[in-house]
């Protein structure tokens, strides 16, 4: 009892009042606000509100200096400091030209605003139609307006960067390292976890919460490399290996979840016995985890990674039927694909602690993007329809500035777009930002007419500043950017501050006006429901699918590649882009559709996708012909089968779940199954080369993957009330 | 009894019209009617509730504006 209560020699030596990283953060961004409103007032620029909100959108707590969001930030300034003086020289006396030349300039700015570089083509789009709009607001001093906007956003980064580098400095390479021993060890337990399945020892697999952690880990690290790499020479000498490290575990992460989710494909077959080498495997695979960890932390390295064969025991698959041979040749080559993976991790991560960049020709290859036909990057469809809400909002609001001229005036130009803008970036929460915003315009408001006027000399409004971003800061992590927007654009200091009730009114007036208009414009895109926006996704999906299982052939022709590839694209993001949004989906208003009910549907698609993927990469095994051919006839009849079942989808989600369908699928596996054993024994071919023996049973895997995922997609489907979701509610 | 309510309001010497007053009832009204329309799964017989919030807005500020705060 006594050693309970005795302080111990590191308690002892903590001082009395420490400050929590939340209150440092706070701290930090309080003070760059003030020194830059400091600055700004100092200088006489412009407006001192626009080097504040630099601040307020760079600095991002906990994850320190946010030099890398300041670069996005100064670039995309550049960006549209150009495009705007070029439209405006273009098109000066011509205000409906000029919203014609600004239309596609802003339509190309919100396409690109995805991605990790997103914020830089969002600053383009938003530093833009404030620059245009500097136009009519003041005639003659466009130049003089982009100029400031430009100098002002720098100063606010450069700020930002001195006060977050010299006080309390935090940087992300010990945040980085510490995410990617994370990521390491999930992926240690991922392995684990799938070898237990394989191997029948346990059925259940990774646990949610374990493949949450991995995939979150795996977007934190690649977030964390370009950021890193931009505040520490350390990283950014090792920049290419830190890549191949994330796209490694990348690449680990999807192969992983393939397994996992074929695991059911495997079920009546002794894996172990098939593939005697896979205890060794998962041994191996552990010992790399480790070893990658070790070297990590700074450790010199303790052994070189060890080969593995991974053959397949003929003797033991003799029975198995020929799906079966091709589920276990599907399953090796994932395997072999684990063991690439982290042979790629290790090396990588020894180069890392090394300091060294990757030696050309031993560099792991990282992933490169789905490329279409000239190498051009398959068009996506949310983007366009991105691209399109923002020109409209330019247009919307310009016919209310002109034709209506409500409060705010040509003001509705800027603000209308830029709240498209914003709300483009993250589609799937439309009006908590801009909800909040009318909530914080409401308190700055007050601040504007109860505090301010009582302000004399810079360290009264000092500290105020101060005290409403700390506050703001550390109690409203979660909205500080909107909040802190909003309350700035607010209190409009200037050197000559000047109050005036009906000017303020009127600005709040306008601001929600603004809100309320682009929350209605927002209907373009689709309706805000989140379940409403899951089901069109699904049959977007499913016509992905059916186009691609319909047009197996590669196209020749351009349009031909070029639809390929857009359909091939929907296939690889929509899954994602479905979990986002299935997140958001209200399981009280829907009791019958439980949030694991919806996690199987979507991991049923995510198996569809992967097995539709993985039919298309199959197109060039040399057993094509094989089935081409000989097979050609059952092989036809079975793409009429699944053709019709993605059609049926795409239209109905729910249509094919009926048992007789279910049937009717597997029937036609089946079928196909015996034919290929009478080929087999009519002509031989048992006594096939190894290698077209692989190559035969892996096309065959993939097909059988296929139909296996559809029956898989189609019994979550029968579990999930689709008609509740497509009931009419209020928003 | 709606002879007593001003039909006019004024916060810190500044006059509101009538009408916005009417239109931010109209709206807390509109807003309390989805909801219980909600909860009673009423809205499922709606075509598109949307545009029907929009109407239930303007009949309240409507009526708010001829009966109780006559603009």
């Amino acid at each position: 009892m006594a050693a309970a209560t005795t302080a111990s020699p590191i308690e002892q030596s903590r001082p009395a009042f420490a400050l929590s990283g939340k209150a440092k953060e706070a701290i930090k961004v309080g003070l760059a606000i003030v020194v830059t409103y400091w600055l700004a007032l100092k200088f006489s620029w412009m407006s001192p509100t626009w080097a504040a909100v630099a601040v307020a959108v760079i600095s991002q707590p906990g994850e320190g200096q946010s030099l890398y969001k300041g670069l996005l930030r100064a670039i995309g300034t550049f960006l549209a400091f150009f495009s705007s003086l070029v439209l405006l020289a273009l098109f000066p006396q011509d205000r409906w030209m000029l919203f014609v030349g600004v239309s596609p300039v802003l339509g190309y700015f919100a396409y690109k605003m995805k991605g990790e570089n997103d914020y830089l083509w969002y600053v383009a789009g938003f530093v833009t139609v404030m620059i245009i709009t500097a136009g009519p607001q003041q005639p003659g001093h466009a130049f003089e307006f982009a100029a400031y906007r430009t100098m002002e956003t720098l100063i606010g980064i450069g700020v930002w960067a001195v006060i977050s580098s010299l006080l309390w400095p935090v940087t992300n390479l010990g945040v980085l390292k510490s995410a990617t021993d994370a990521l390491l060890d999930a992926q240690r337990q991922v392995a684990q976890h799938g070898f237990e399945l394989l191997s029948q020892r346990e059925g259940a697999g990774s646990p949610p919460a374990l493949l949450a952690q991995e995939a979150q880990l795996v977007a934190k690290v690649g977030s964390l490399i370009n950021v890193a790499a931009s505040e520490t020479y350390e990283v950014r000498i090792v920049r290419r290996s830190w890549l191949a490290l994330q796209q490694a575990s990348l690449k680990f992460m999807h192969t992983a979840n393939r397994l996992r989710l074929g695991a059911e494909d495997l079920e009546q077959i002794d894996m172990d016995a098939a593939l005697p080498a896979l205890p060794d495997l998962s041994a191996e695979l552990g010992a790399r985890f480790a070893e990658a960890r070790s070297l990590l932390a700074g450790k010199p390295s303790s052994r070189p990674c060890r080969e593995v064969s991974l053959e397949i025991d003929r003797q033991a698959i003799e029975h198995l039927d020929h799906f079966q041979r091709a589920a276990v040749e599907v399953a090796r080559t994932e395997l072999e694909q684990l063991d690439a993976q982290t042979r790629t991790m290790v090396y990588a991560v020894g180069e890392i602690a090394g300091g060294r960049e990757a030696v050309a020709g031993k560099a792991p290859q990282s992933t490169k993007p789905l490329r279409g036909p000239a190498g051009l990057r398959p068009i996506d469809r949310d983007q366009l329809i991105a691209a399109a809400f923002v020109v409209a909002s330019v247009w919307v609001s310009a016919f209310i500035w002109i034709y209506i001229n409500p409060p705010g005036h040509v003001a509705w130009v800027q603000f209308v777009p830029t709240l498209a803008l914003a709300a483009m970036r993250m589609p799937h929460v439309r009006f908590f930002p801009l909800r909040l915003m009318g909530y914080a315009f409401l308190v700055g408001m007050g601040v504007y007419v109860f505090i301010m006027p009582h302000l004399s000399g810079f360290v009264q409004l000092a500290a105020l500043l101060f005290a409403f971003t700390f506050l703001t800061d550390y109690y409203f992590a979660a909205g500080r950017m909107p909040l802190l927007l909003s309350m700035l654009i607010m209190f409009g200091i200037t050197n000559e501050q000047s109050y005036n009730f009906a000017s303020m009114a009127n600005s709040y007036l306008y601001t929600m006006m603004g809100i309320i208009v682009t929350f209605a414009l927002t209907y373009m895109v689709g309706s805000p429901r989140p379940e409403k926006t899951f089901l069109q996704q699904t049959q977007r999906f499913f016509r992905s699918c059916e186009f691609l299982v319909s047009h197996l052939d590669p196209p020749e022709s351009f349009v031909g590649q070029v639809r390929e590839a857009y359909y091939r694209n929907v296939l690889r993001t929509l899954p994602a882009k479905m979990c986002i949004w299935a997140k958001r989906i209200d399981a009280k208003a829907f009791p019958k559709n439980s949030p694991g009910q919806v996690a199987g549907l979507l991991e049923a698609l995510q198996l569809l996708a992967y097995r539709v993927d993985d039919l298309l990469g199959s197109r060039g095994e040399s057993a094509a012909k094989v089935l081409a051919g000989d097979l050609g006839e059952s092989v036809r009849e079975w793409r009429a089968v699944v053709d019709q079942a993605f059609h049926n989808w795409s239209e109905v989600p729910e249509t094919d779940a009926a048992p007789e369908q279910m049937d009717r699928f597997s029937g036609h596996v089946a079928g196909l199954n015996a034919r290929i054993e009478q080929l087999f024994n009519q002509s031989g071919r048992a006594e096939i080369s190894d290698a077209e023996g692989r190559s035969f049973y892996r096309l065959l895997g993939t097909y059988r993957g296929v139909a296996r995922a559809g029956l898989v997609y189609a019994k979550q489907a029968r579990a999930i009330d689709w008609a509740e979701w497509r009931e009419e509610r209020f928003e | 009894m709606f002879d007593l309510i001003p039909n006019e309001f004024a916060i810190g010497g500044v006059y509101l019209p009538p009408l916005l007053v009417c239109a931010v009832f109209g709206l807390i009204l509109a807003t309390a009617t989805a909801n219980l329309l909600n909860k009673y799964r009423l809205a499922r017989h709606f075509f598109y509730p949307p545009l029907v919030f929009v109407a239930f807005a303007v009949i309240y500020t409507v009526l708010i504006g001829t009966f109780v705060i006559r603009a």
